[in-house]
């Protein structure tokens, strides 16, 4: 999972050193929190949360692959 | 004579701008099918992806990169109203923008998935265009995402008698079909 959300931030950003992605998993419910530099933010959340709310889907198709739910939480440096 | 090897230099064909077009978007082909790929296999998803640049079917639109996706039950990356799939296209889509500097038309696709939908949509648009003529009363589509209600506007847009317009506000945003106003 964290793969996946680290290959997409990387290749959105203008700044990739920056990104960061932690992964915790408890039961079924994996946890993925991604930090990026203050000026990627708008690049990874994008208009209306569009842009995150994408590779939130993407990663939900790929937990429940593994019978797991999965969440993205986009946090500021 | 330095002069004169300069002249010839710039006048080998690898130097128009048709080719520097063509260029871009094979290059921006290669891309999608580098950055699907990964995108497949970081996804745990074991599928075969095809690119092909499709000339437009309009002069004044651009090519555009097709990319198909084949595999054994790949119903899970259509997703409930094609949304799996959208973000999968809005994703691979932002990562072409941000690799080549320019917005490339891209659709993703899988197994013929929206070439099929498209062809349900536009014999939908056709069908309901010639009851908004029958009747002269305006008709309402279902709630439709963006892609879709432009292939109602555009398989209509040359219609004699009736035109169309989007109403209402997202996610909810319909085509509605209605008569030309006579002048």
């Amino acid at each position: 999972m964290k793969e996946l959300v680290e290959y997409i931030a990387k290749s959105l950003v203008e700044d990739p050193t920056q990104v960061s992605v932690v992964e915790t998993e408890e039961g079924d419910h994996i946890r993925i929190e991604l930090t990026v530099a203050k000026e990627d933010m708008g690049r990874i959340i994008g208009k209306g949360g569009r842009v995150a709310n994408s590779i939130r889907t993407l990663l939900r198709v790929a937990a429940a692959r593994e019978g797991k739910r999965a969440s993205l939480d986009v946090i500021e440096p | 004579m330095e002069g004169q090897a300069a002249e010839v230099k710039l006048s080998t064909p690898t130097s128009s701008y048709l080719d520097d077009a063509d260029d871009n978007i094979e290059k921006a082909r290669q891309m999608a099918y580098e950055t699907l790929t990964e995108l497949l296999g970081k996804m745990n998803i074991d599928a075969k992806v095809v690119t092909r640049i499709v000339d437009p079917e309009d002069d004044k639109d651009r090519p555009i990169i097709l990319a198909d996706i084949s595999g054994k039950d790949l119903s899970i990356l259509i997703g409930r109203k094609s949304e799996t799939l959208n973000s999968l296209q809005y994703v691979t889509s932002l990562i072409l923008c941000n690799q080549i500097g320019e917005w490339v038309p891209l659709m993703v696709d899988v197994q013929g998935y929206r070439y099929r939908r498209e062809r349900q949509l536009r014999q939908l648009a056709r069908r309901i265009a010639d009851q908004v003529v029958q009747t002269g009363r305006k008709q309402v589509l279902e709630p439709m995402p963006a892609n879709e209600r432009r292939i109602i506007h555009l398989e209509l847009r040359y219609h004699p008698f009736v035109t169309t317009e989007s109403t209402g506000e997202e996610p909810n945003r319909r085509a509605t079909i209605f008569l030309k106003p006579r002048d």
